[in-house]
């Protein structure tokens, strides 16, 4: 039993255990300072936005203090040169959920959709999310402590809230790329709880039809 | 008696009239005698108790609620500033009830009752639907533990695969049982439309303490809001602000029906003195007729509000018309010459007495009958039409009493007698007879309360806006369940929701009334905890297996035992308690009785109106607009009967009282013109409402006038008295210019009342050229 849970520990906990070494990211000489040392990540930022509209498959694993192994989620995320996020869940249930400038909306198998009661904290981290999509550093540098970090072609970039309304709705988040394409988002509570989200290979430039944009945006 | 006599008498009488009138007019309470509330035509114990409700809600609750909805520029304004507006408003004696919506306070407030008390509101419901699912297994009840545990465990798997299960994480090691998230998603739409911020707007709701169609709920409110409004600029300078209110609309329409009321009497006005300078020689004496206009009215008030605890503004302004009426026998007394020079005022008026009681009186039996009518409306211009017609008649006597020389001059305007005439007469008679047969089948019915007040374009254009703003969707129905006690209620909707499940299973009903555990489930959550002693044992392998540390649900545990050993409140405490938590815009969604009496649960549905919910249900829908549209068609229908009933009463009387030849003339004039109006409108396509219907009986007892007055020179072959003349095209003109009115059904009652009048009066100056025999000369005046 001890050695089914330390396998599972070690498969399902690596990428909160990767996290885990974030200190060493947020740290003062990884700092992004607005109109200093950021012309780096503008160029990053200058050229995730380029991509135009992306599609990729992505694992979402669910970190749950109360459970032993992951909930995970397989799907396809659709994200919109507007800068609207649509994640459309396949396994284990078929759903959707889009955020966009107008806030959360959940859309299940049936069709049923509902929109999340929009509040203060709620809109704050919406639109801290819809930044981050864009990668808008000018506007994300006014709600988060920004660092980055390069390694070759791989990236790591760290938005950690500002105290405030923000931080207590939404934790650091952390978003790995390699070259011009994210590979990873990864949402952070605490070591046991938290949500990463590994995206697969992406499609750049895709022009959504119409049914799409009807399908999976609003 | 001697003249002097004669005129001191008459003099007195009109002057204790007048002064007891004064006296009663000055001491009224004129805000609390009179509404401007389009719902007061509502009758207070309508018999569908659905209407009365919907009466209710949409006088008590909904007409007080204001909609504020700020923003600064393209952001939402600072939340400071939005403080400072609301604690404005909080402090003005004005507001009973200030919510900012959204805001963090009210909603962590209702967040920690639902889960405090989860227990109490929403474990029974639970733990009345689970056992039915059990007991539908077949499985013996000793194993209703082993299965829960088993069932529960299996949920929360099933909800931890829905994204939305991310935000209730925090909450789940106290509530495995998923109560909270189930409720949370059952009251979803509910949420929606009470959320804080949205597109950049910070949302406020407020209830305003007086009636919105008081002053006290219109000018201090609205001095209330521009001083919070200031105070939040005080802060920060950019805000704007866009509200509505029901307040807004009645101040409105007030100002409108006003401005109204002012230019179509200076109209109206100048069409009669037109008339009077046209056919009148001496047009001073004219305003001889002033006085029984005057006492005409004031009789109509002082009867109609010593009768009525409350009279719709509607009344006057309809029964203001009935200058028209009463003006007649001023006219008929005043315009008829005296036989002979020395002919005393008590010989002429015993001469014209018979045809003006008759006409008076037959057309009081007719207004009489509206008294029997269910709408406040029509009962009241019943009352005051009739009350305003006895003092014209006695008024017209009295007054023409006391002048030396009752008598107006006019200038002969009667059409040429020509043989050939009936040639053109003959052929337009025809037509009319053709209009009057065939247009009336081409009738049809439009009833729309909206026609009771000017539209306000602008206003209903923000009010959508600001509603919008609010979440107030178009699809969206909204259903009223009732009961005779708050229990009976709650039972009531627990049926409805069943029914609208099956019935549109894509878009479930959302109510406030789900916190609220039914009495059956409260009266078995005792039994059943008995039965799930051994729960907590049971559940927490069953987690354990499927993946989770059941000693993270620890508080769930806990918390457990704490309920079994803890003693049950009562059910009555429950609706305390609801009442309590639940206020701003949620408190306008039930009514639960403080002393268990009638009570109501309102719910929405994110669906267009569909079938209408079975009887048993207690439930129907609130389409408020086609609520009292409806119940204007029934009470149109009614008013038709009673005024078939009326002028089958007047045309009886004319029979008796003239007989059956002179009988038939008399009243083929009113009733001719009658259908001829009716017909032409038809024929034009012009949909009629309850307004039309009434101002036909007013055309038609206004052409009965005309038809007695003329009787006895039509019996002679002479033409009609000049006075009809003057009294037709001066009441013609006065309805014809509410023609123009921008107030629908003033607008309809002026139209039809003009087209009817004139239509009698061409029916009676044509009628003698149209007979083979034409008419004498006029006699001199």
């Amino acid at each position: 039993m001890f050695l089914r849970r330390l396998f599972l520990a070690l498969c399902f906990f690596t990428p909160l255990a990767r996290a885990a070494d974030m200190p060493d990211l947020v740290s003062p000489e990884n700092r992004i300072v607005i109109g200093e040392n950021d012309a780096p990540w503008r160029e990053l930022a200058a050229e995730l936005r380029a991509h135009g509209n992306v599609t990729a498959p992505f694992t979402e694993n669910r970190y749950l203090p109360f459970k032993k192994i992951p909930v995970v989620f397989t799907g396809r995320m659709r994200l919109s040169a507007e800068g609207a996020l649509s994640l459309q869940y396949e396994s284990p249930e078929k759903q959707l959920m889009l955020v966009d400038a107008r806030g959360v909306m959940l859309r299940d198998s049936r069709g049923r959709t509902r929109e999340v009661p929009s509040d203060p904290r709620a809109n704050a981290a919406t639109t801290a999310l819809l930044h981050v999509m864009r990668f808008d550093l000018d506007a994300l540098s006014r709600n988060f402590e920004l660092y980055g970090r390069r390694d070759g072609d791989t990236w790591q970039l760290v938005f950690d809230p500002r105290p405030g309304e923000l931080s207590r709705v939404l934790n650091r988040l952390v978003v790995t790329g390699k070259d011009a394409h994210v590979k990873q988002l990864e949402m952070r509570k605490s070591a046991l709880q938290g949500i990463v989200i590994v995206i697969g290979e992406a499609d750049t430039q895709v022009k959504f039809s119409d049914e799409e944009r009807r399908e999976f945006f609003r | 008696m001697e003249p002097a006599r004669q005129k001191f008498i008459a003099r007195l009488i009109l002057f204790v009239f007048a002064l007891v009138g004064a006296f009663w007019l000055l001491r009224l309470d004129y805000g609390r005698k009179i509404s401007t509330n389009v719902i007061d035509l509502i009758p207070v114990d309508e018999r569908a108790p659905e209407l009365s409700l919907v009466r209710s809600l949409t006088d008590q609750q909904q007409a007080r609620v204001l909609l504020l909805a700020l923003s600064s520029g393209s952001e939402a304004p600072p939340a400071e500033a939005v403080s400072a507006f609301a604690d404005s408003l909080r402090r003005s004696p004005t507001i009973a009830e200030v919510e900012v919506l959204g805001a963090s306070e009210t909603r962590n407030a209702l967040g920690t009752f639902v889960f405090e008390r989860r227990f109490d509101f929403l474990l029974p419901r639970w733990l009345a639907e689970k056992h039915a699912q059990f007991s539908s297994t077949g499985r013996p009840a000793s194993e209703f533990s082993t299965w829960l545990a088993g069932d529960t465990a299996e949920q929360l798997d099933h909800f931890l695969t829905r994204a939305e299960s991310v935000a209730f994480q925090e909450l789940l090691p106290s509530d495995p049982l998923l109560l909270v998230p189930s409720l949370v998603e059952k009251i979803q739409s509910l949420a929606v439309s009470s959320s804080g911020e949205v597109n950049n707007h910070a949302l406020v709701w407020a209830i305003v303490r007086d009636s919105p169609f008081s002053e006290a709920g219109q000018d201090p409110v609205f001095g209330a809001i521009e001083s919070a409004l200031s105070e939040a600029r005080a802060i920060a300078s950019e805000v704007e602000l866009r509200w509505t209110g029901v307040n807004r609309f009645a101040a409105e329409s007030k100002a409108r029906i006003k401005a109204e009321i002012s230019w179509l009497n200076t109209a109206s006005l100048i069409g009669v003195i037109g008339i009077a300078c046209l056919f009148v020689r001496r047009l001073w004496k004219v305003l001889h007729l002033v006085p029984v206009v005057l006492f005409s009215t004031l009789g109509a008030w002082v009867v109609t509000t010593m009768v009525f605890e409350r009279v719709h503004i509607l009344v006057f302004v309809i029964g203001s018309l009935l200058a028209g009426v009463a003006i007649d026998y001023g006219f008929y007394l005043y315009m008829q010459p005296a036989l002979r020079p020395d002919e005393p005022y008590r010989e002429k008026l015993g001469r014209l007495l018979k045809p003006l009681l008759t006409s008076c009186l037959t057309t009081v039996i007719g207004f009489s009958l509206l008294f029997w009518s269910e709408l406040p409306l029509v009962q009241q211009l019943g009352v005051f039409v009739s009350a305003g017609l006895i003092s014209a008649v006695a008024v017209a006597m009295l007054y023409f009493a006391q002048l030396d020389r009752a008598f107006l001059e006019t200038r002969n305007f009667s059409p040429p007698s020509s043989p050939r005439a009936r040639y053109i007469v003959r052929p337009l008679f025809a037509l009319a007879l053709i209009v009057a047969v065939v247009g009336p089948w081409c009738l049809h019915w439009r009833d729309d309360i909206r026609q009771l007040e000017i539209p306000a374009v602008e206003l209903r254009a923000n009010d959508a806006a600001v509603r919008q703003l609010f979440g107030d969707a178009q699809e969206r129905t909204a259903y009223l369940t009732h009961g005779e006690t708050p229990a009976l209620a709650r039972a009531a909707l627990e049926r409805f929701t069943t029914w609208h499940d099956a019935q549109f299973p894509h878009a479930p009903a959302t109510s406030a009334g789900y916190l609220l555990p039914t009495e059956a489930a409260w009266t078995q959550r005792g039994t059943l905890l008995n039965a799930l002693a051994d729960f907590p044992e049971k559940l927490r392998p069953a987690l354990d297996t499927r993946g989770y540390t059941a000693e993270s649900f620890e508080p769930f545990f806990s918390a457990w035992e704490d309920l079994r050993a803890a003693e049950s409140p009562a059910y009555a405490s429950l609706f305390t308690d609801i009442r309590r938590v639940l206020t701003g815009p949620l408190g306008l969604l039930f009514h639960l009785d403080e002393n268990g009496g009638p009570s109501w649960f309102l719910t929405l549905a994110d669906h267009p109106p569909g079938a209408e919910p079975p009887a048993e249900t207690s439930t129907f829908g609130v389409a408020q607009l086609e609520s009292l549209n409806s119940l204007f068609s029934r009470y149109r229908a009614d008013t038709a009967k009673l005024s078939i009933i009326g002028l089958s009463i007047i045309g009886l009387s004319v029979f008796v009282l003239y007989g059956l030849r002179r009988g038939v003339r008399i009243f083929m004039i009113p009733a001719g013109s009658c259908f001829f109006a009716l017909g032409l409108l038809g024929l034009l396509g012009q949909p009629l409402n309850l307004f039309h219907l009434l101002a036909a009986f007013l055309g038609v007892c206004l052409s009965h006038n005309y038809a007695i007055f003329s009787a006895e020179n039509a019996r002679r072959h002479e033409p009609p008295p000049p006075s009809i003349r003057i009294s037709a095209l001066t009441t013609g003109i006065s309805f014809g210019v509410l023609a123009f009115s921008r107030i629908p059904v003033i607008s309809a009652l002026g139209s039809t009342v003009a087209l009817i009048v004139f239509t009698a009066l061409l029916m009676v100056e044509l009628e003698p050229l149209g007979q083979t025999s034409g008419h004498k000369k006029p006699p001199a005046n």
